[in-house]
């Protein structure tokens, strides 16, 4: 109230006969006021912050993967991954290691237990003021024990969004010769 | 130090105007004064209090009247930030400059008439650094703490401003703006690409926009019985512009000048 009457005066004071700028500029700084309380408003975090790399476990002719689980090295207490739904094709999220430039996991493809061994380097990178920072991994290459045949890199970028890949695409596929008459 | 030149701004307010009218009484020949304007921009102080992030800054802007119509702008400022969130702890400081133009859409109906309805455009630059600290991150193979070294950086922008300067009392101005910006060119930093640039503000906007609110001093280093002429505008033309002479706009009209704001033609 101070202000307006202030105001006011100033207006008429300053002699001007052709007010009408004046009357918008009060209204104005009132509306400036909400615009920037507004803008201040706490942002919420939208985006994915978790990191994983798509791994596709696909079983050569012939041959199906009936029960998998995957364990972290070292972290062998609790297994990233348990499935036992048969099936030709699977396709999962791994976690890779932060401190280390290589994470290594066991697959247990029917029962045997595979080796997998990881390179990558990795790099922080803000994503946003209210998600904060997620890593962003590259692919640098790979070692696996004997009953996995190959593996391809589709995607070498492992990043937050990787994780919205569509479901026929993935970052590595891993390709196991399982012998024939595991079953 | 902030608040004592908003207070210095409030006591000038209050106390120049008494003076003002009198000064009027006594002298009764209306001059157009002209001269450099300098001011500063109050919404960024406000800015400091409405922001959930600590930042703190300043701008001081400045303009010179080209003919009449034409105000070539410097804005310069400082600007940090202070963010501390859960999961990291971000910092940048840096200081920019503005240059550009303003043009005043309005024409002047007397001498003595100093208001501004104006369009401009601006380019901009800024030189900061930034880094964050505890940036935390933590997934099945355990918890994750780095920080990001300080780097840096530069930003050249763009902006289309629209606004109002109203003489308030004799030489000081209150105006607001209004900006529309669009990034050029900045640094990439692969890390952290910055959300806050000093100057051009919030990054991660689709359309970045900024409002200002100032208050200015218009130094009245000369003065003038000449109103200035206005630029001739392709397109759209005032009504009465045909029917009055350009050499009509220099006289002091005292009685309504609705005329000359596209009122009625003479003729009907």
């Amino acid at each position: 109230m101070l202000v307006s009457s202030q105001f006011v005066y100033i207006c008429q004071a300053s002699g001007n006969p052709y007010p009408d700028m004046k009357k918008y500029i009060l209204p104005l700084l009132v509306a400036f006021m909400a615009i920037v309380a507004s803008c201040s408003e706490e942002e919420r975090c939208y985006d994915s912050t978790d990191t994983y790399l798509i791994t596709r476990f696909i079983a050569s002719d012939s041959t199906t993967i009936d029960s998998l689980s995957i364990w972290g090295v070292a972290k062998n207490d609790t297994g990233w991954v348990r499935d036992t739904l048969p099936s030709i094709s699977k396709r999962y999220p791994l976690p890779l290691s932060l401190e280390h430039d290589s994470t290594a996991f066991v697959l247990f493809v029917n029962g045997e237990a595979d080796t997998l061994y990881i390179y990558h380097t990795m790099q922080m990178k803000l994503i946003s003021e209210a998600c904060g920072f997620a890593p962003n991994y590259e692919l640098k290459g790979f070692s696996y024990s004997s009953r996995i045949d190959s593996v391809n890199i589709s995607d070498p970028k492992v990043g937050p969004t990787s994780i919205d890949k569509p479901d026929n695409e993935e970052n590595i596929t891993v390709y196991f010769n399982l012998p024939a008459n595991t079953q | 130090m902030r608040k004592t030149l908003l207070y210095i701004s409030i006591c000038l307010l209050t106390l120049s105007s008494p003076l003002k009218g009198l000064a009027q009484e006594k002298q009764n020949e209306v001059w157009r004064y002209e001269g450099p304007r300098i001011g500063v921009d109050l919404s960024r102080f406000a800015s400091t209090y409405l922001q959930s992030a600590d930042r703190w800054g300043w701008e001081l802007q400045g303009d010179f009247p080209v003919k009449g119509y034409w105000f070539p702008t410097l804005e310069v400022g400082m600007m940090g930030l202070d963010d501390r969130q859960s999961n990291f702890h971000h910092r940048a400081n840096g200081v920019y400059g503005r240059l550009g133009t303003d043009f005043n859409i309005l024409r002047y109906r007397s001498l003595d008439d100093g208001d501004l309805v104006f369009v401009g455009m601006r380019y901009g630059y800024s030189r900061f650094t930034h880094q964050a600290d505890d940036v935390q991150y933590s997934n099945f193979w355990g918890n994750y703490n780095t920080s990001i070294p300080k780097r840096n950086m530069n930003a050249h922008w763009g902006e289309f401003v629209f606004g109002m300067k109203g003489e308030i009392f004799k030489n000081f101005f209150l105006g607001w703006s209004l900006r529309v910006k669009f990034m050029v060119s900045e640094t990439k930093d692969p890390s952290m690409s910055p959300y806050i640039v000093p100057g051009f503000g919030k990054t991660n906007v689709d359309v970045p926009m900024d409002f200002s609110y100032g208050i200015y001093y218009r130094i009245p280093l000369w003065r003038t019985k000449k109103l200035p002429k206005a630029p001739k505008m392709e397109g759209a033309k005032h009504i009465d512009e045909s029917t009055t002479p350009d050499s009509q706009n220099n006289q002091q009209n005292s009685n309504g000048i609705g005329n000359l704001r596209g009122g009625q033609s003479q003729e009907f």
